[in-house]
């Protein structure tokens, strides 16, 4: 997939706190490009999660048409939907979505879909090292903090990763330095892959950074 | 152990279903084989007459079969052939003659040659004033065993039977007709006093008091598939027919015992039905109780189809192995049961072939039905 095409897009059932305003993504058109890094900051209630999962194809709850390249999601069955999911786009979503009962290692694994060699080994290895979380690798996620949970996710977000990857508020739980690293560590394996990033935040990042910066 | 004790439970039940459904099967099959299969090559033949009522009593009209009767008795799913019988409309005598002193008054009937069952019955016509006669296999005995010992009279072979000679005397409206009566065989099949239909029909026909009355036939004899038919009983006893053969007798029987199988059999499929209905709310419960990780996978890119159609596989394959524990109890049974003093050497030592293939069918059939009955579930309780 190389591009995401937002036309007119306004929730249905509630009006963000930004229409209206003159920088916003809502009933505009927007287009994201492969390869590009984004980030949209955004106030809280201005419908960041809504817009994410929108973009996943998670509901259809907005007017106006979201377009992984010129496909409509609204026309498309659901499985066809959840099949983006694999290599065209993926959500790492603010409640980081692990699966409590199961290991790190175990949840970062779902995202290979079954797959297991010393490839993917060897990556979850090092980007573990660089993230700092090596040794809650054998640990269930229900015995993790929401800050390691998070590191956790972004180096599930990582491991396979899909020619869009959107992060909403995903360094929320985290001190500036393993920001800086998780983002730096997006950054590196985005490029390699040649992925879009996007992400939702409140704030501008506390660091340089050369994302293109949206408002919503 | 909530779920090993709940999943135990579910088992369970559809065990006690499998056995009620499918023994009731097999056990109908035991009957069949018991009281004679259903079979359309097959011929019985049973005479038919109305049952007597105050009503009809002495009214040939009424107790009779006139030929609407006949024409509807033609149209029964159970009866492959109806040949009425005709009787004398005139009085009937025989004598000995000078060889053997006796004399009585009797009756004769008549019956298409096709009911008869005499293989040769090209010489069953009058000829030199000699009439043929073919009387029941019964009377013979009833003479042999019956009378004959306690008159101390001398026992007769058919052979010898078919040597005698007795005089046989028409009575008619306006002459008496005098022939010689020679049995020319015995029938296992009609209990009567046969002569040719055509020389009976013939002497009726002059018979003035027989206009009225000559198409009713007080007996019929019908050829069926199966004088087993229950449904056959049925319709005789809605008619007021009546026969007084032993098969239908065990129809009876078989009927009543049918009735209690197909009960049994409901019980099962009902027990059946609601055990789907729990193996879908248990499939239910299952992604209810993983529903943050079954949305976890659908949001990370797994098809919620083949999540689905892994647990339906899962529990088809332990339904095909719970049919499989089943069918060998029921075999274990019949093996059993054929060797016991009920069967009578009459049941098959193993159960129908066609019942293992339901270990393949219903599997499938559960899998096809489970998949998309929760398939529909599952992506209607992710709309929102």
């Amino acid at each position: 997939m190389n591009s995401i095409h937002l036309n007119k897009v306004l929730p249905k059932y509630f009006t963000p706190n930004t229409v209206g305003t003159t920088s916003t993504i809502w009933n505009q058109k927007t287009t994201f490009e492969k390869g590009n890094h984004y980030l949209i900051i955004a106030p809280s209630g201005s419908g960041k999660s809504t817009l994410a999962t929108a973009m996943l194809g998670n509901h259809f709850q907005y007017d106006g048409t979201i377009s992984y390249n010129e496909i409509d999601l609204k026309t498309q069955p659901i499985e066809n939907i959840v099949g983006f999911r694999k290599t065209e786009i993926q959500l790492l979503f603010q409640d980081v979505r692990l699966i409590t009962d199961l290991t790190i290692r175990e949840n970062i694994m779902l995202r290979t879909f079954g797959k297991k060699n010393a490839d993917i080994d060897g990556k979850i290895e090092s980007y573990a090292q660089i993230l700092g979380i090596t040794s809650l690798l054998d640990k269930k996620a229900k015995n993790c903090s929401y800050g390691e949970r998070q590191r956790s996710a972004i180096l599930r977000s990582l491991i396979n990763p899909a020619d869009f990857l959107i992060y909403d508020e995903c360094f929320s739980h985290l001190d500036l330095e393993n920001k800086k690293t998780a983002f730096n560590l997006i950054k590196t394996v985005a490029s390699e892959k040649g992925s879009a990033v996007i992400f939702f935040e409140l704030n501008d990042f506390p660091f340089a950074h050369q994302c293109n910066i949206l408002n919503l | 152990m909530k779920n090993i004790t709940k999943s135990l439970f579910l088992y369970l039940g559809l065990f006690l279903a499998f056995v009620l459904v499918l023994g009731c099967i097999q056990l109908y099959t035991n009957a069949n084989f018991l009281f004679g299969k259903k079979s359309s090559d097959s011929n019985y033949w049973i005479t038919l007459s109305k049952t007597i009522t105050p009503d009809n009593i002495g009214r040939k009209e009424l107790l009779g079969f006139n030929p609407k009767d006949v024409e509807d008795l033609k149209k029964w799913n159970e009866v492959k052939d109806v040949y009425p019988i005709v009787s004398n409309d005139f009085r009937v005598s025989a004598d000995g003659g000078n060889f053997i002193p006796f004399y009585t008054d009797m009756y004769l009937e008549a019956v298409d040659d096709a009911a008869i069952d005499i293989n040769n019955l090209e010489d069953f016509q009058v000829k030199d004033n000699t009439i043929p006669i073919i009387i029941s296999r019964e009377y013979l005995n009833l003479y042999n065993y019956g009378f004959a010992l306690n008159q101390g009279l001398p026992q007769i072979t058919e052979e010898f039977a078919k040597k005698i000679e007795v005089n046989i005397n028409l009575t008619l409206k306006d002459k008496n007709l005098k022939f010689r009566g020679k049995l020319m065989g015995l029938s296992d099949r009609i209990h009567s006093v046969l002569v040719p239909k055509k020389f009976l029909d013939s002497i009726n026909a002059t018979q003035a008091t027989a206009l009225t009355n000559q198409t009713i036939f007080t007996r019929v004899l019908v050829k069926v598939n199966d004088a087993n038919d229950q449904d056959l009983i049925a319709k005789m006893n809605k008619k007021g027919y009546e026969s007084n053969q032993e098969s239908l007798r065990s129809a009876k029987i078989k009927g009543k015992l049918f009735l209690v199988l197909r009960t049994i059999a409901l019980i099962g499929i009902f027990i059946f039905l609601l055990c789907i209905f729990m193996i879908i709310n248990s499939i239910k419960m299952q992604f209810l109780e993983q529903q943050e990780e079954v949305s976890i996978k659908y949001l990370l890119g797994y098809s919620p189809k083949q999540m689905v159609r892994k647990i339906s596989r899962f529990f088809s394959i332990r339904i095909g192995i719970v049919i499989l524990f089943c069918l060998i109890l029921l075999s274990v049974c019949q093996y059993y049961l054929s060797l016991s003093q009920v069967s009578n050497g009459m049941l098959p030592q193993f159960i129908s072939y066609y019942l293992w293939t339901l270990i393949v069918i219903i599997p499938v059939v559960i899998y096809v039905v489970v998949n998309r009955l929760i398939y529909h579930w599952l992506i209607k309780s992710w709309k929102f």
